[in-house]
């Protein structure tokens, strides 16, 4: 057997992967689950333990996303989850402004599948800790820089004043021009404290949970008590 | 000081060169190399800058779309206080035109910037300007791990990112152990490169923009000399 297969019989039996054979290599992407073949889903705030890259490099293959193997303890448990557990789960990612694992607290949507759990591709948002004990994200959900002339996705919920703590200071100006300080501060959800660009704006938990679910039709499918009232 | 001044500001506001050149002599240009502070990089209507492509066999039509600005030409007037110089004496202050697209330099207060004074007026090449940061030592230096680089100390510890809500990972991702110092929540640069190795890297890309098509630049020869010449002071 060729390194290839059995990397790729390797992703076949532990992960929800998919291996597509083309005429003289594989391409190994993880599944996507189609609406209502997510397996159980699990949505959780956790802080992670440790973010390790998994290694699938092969000869006649060709990986897609990059691989981790994710190891994070629940902080808030809301569904399928318990306050505390340790959970593992692979993540494959692509071309995600903010990856996944950057940050030490996520909102993470898991599937399991048998014994083996993963990241809903691409399902997760950074999250910071509140002064009122819970989460928030730092602005919107699009993640993607966005022109402040141009209105916000509508489709998510509005910006609401967070008092994030500790407090969040996401970049220092001292060694920017005045184009560099207008391309990393958003008044929509930043303040300028001195030399310091903070967040001050974002988006609660609770509402996160329903914005992720809404529109998404495997997270809709698995989740329809999450999916709640439009904006 | 002042009439220079006057005649880069008379060479930015020119219309594009018309006039037809012959290959074997090319019009007076010169390359304006200098540490600079930002003042300012304002919006303008695009002016079409891009490198001279034969075309042959291409519709009204096609040459229509072609010659519509896009995000490569310039579209923005620049302002920058000479700081230093690589290269001759320039004037206080040099304005330019540059394309918004190979901008990343314009985000920093300082930059090592290679403007064009050409028969086009004065252009920023495209991918001719780095950020740099001023070193403890007063020196001028990019902060990267490119080849050249060295270990360096930037002044004011000067803050290049904030590691608030980042995971350990996130953190040696972003700010590898190798290039930054992680004190508290800040970030602090300790790789980068002097001018002479920026320079040298400029100089290369110079040559990468004459292949392709890039009119009025210098020949790597010309340029070798140059620079030498004046960072081995």
């Amino acid at each position: 057997m060729s390194h290839a297969s059995l990397v790729a019989a390797w992703l076949l039996a532990t992960a929800p992967a998919v291996v597509a054979a083309a005429d003289d290599y594989s391409i190994v992407t993880q599944r996507v689950s189609e609406p209502g073949d997510a397996g159980e889903v699990l949505v959780f705030v956790g802080e992670q333990i440790s973010y390790e890259l998994l290694d699938l490099s092969c000869d006649d293959c060709w990986v897609f996303d990059t691989w981790h193997t994710a190891r994070y303890r629940v902080t808030e448990a809301i569904h399928g989850v318990r306050p505390g557990e340790e959970l593992e789960f692979n993540v494959a990612e692509h071309a995600i402004l903010v990856p996944f694992g950057h940050t030490s607290y996520a909102l993470a949507f898991v599937e399991r599948h048998d014994n083996h759990l993963a990241l809903v591709k691409y399902q997760q948002v950074p999250v910071y800790p509140t002064q009122d004990l819970s989460f928030a994200s730092c602005g919107p959900l699009d993640g993607a820089s966005v022109d402040p002339g141009e209105p916000l996705n509508p489709k998510y919920p509005e910006l609401r004043d967070i008092d994030f703590s500790p407090r969040l200071v996401v970049d220092d100006t001292r060694r920017m021009s005045a184009l560099g300080r207008q391309k990393a501060y958003d008044p929509r959800w930043h303040e300028v404290e001195g030399d310091e660009i903070v967040c001050s704006r974002g988006i609660p938990l609770a509402e996160l949970v329903a914005a992720k679910v809404r529109g998404h039709e495997v997270l809709e499918a698995a989740l329809p008590e999450f999916a709640g009232a439009g904006r | 000081m002042i009439a220079e001044s006057l005649l880069l500001l008379m060479a930015v506001n020119a219309a594009p060169a018309d006039t037809a050149v012959a290959e074997t002599d090319p019009p007076p240009s010169r390359l304006l190399r200098f540490v600079g502070e930002q003042v300012s990089f304002d919006p303008i209507d695009c002016v079409l800058y891009r490198p001279r492509i034969e075309r042959t066999s291409q519709t009204p039509e096609q040459i229509a779309v072609s010659n519509q600005c896009g995000e490569g030409d310039l579209n923005f007037r620049v302002r920058y206080r000479v700081l230093q110089t690589i290269e001759s004496e320039l004037p206080e202050t040099v304005e330019f035109l540059a394309t918004g697209w190979t901008s990343h330099y314009a985000e920093s207060r300082h930059a090592l910037l290679y403007a064009l004074d050409s028969p086009d007026g004065v252009v920023l090449p495209p991918g001719l300007a780095v950020s740099v940061f001023r070193g403890a030592d007063g020196d001028w230096a990019s902060c990267d791990d490119d080849i050249g680089s060295e270990l360096l100390a930037f002044e004011h510890n000067l803050v290049f990112g904030r590691t608030d809500g980042m995971s350990p990972h996130g953190i040696a991702e972003r700010f590898p152990a190798s290039d930054y110092v992680v004190i508290g929540n800040e970030a602090f640069c300790i790789r980068g490169r002097r001018l002479p190795a920026l320079a040298k890297d400029l100089d290369s890309e110079i040559g990468e923009l004459r292949n392709q098509g890039y009119q009025y630049l210098p020949y790597r020869d010309q340029l070798k000399t140059q620079v030498g010449a004046r960072l081995a002071e």
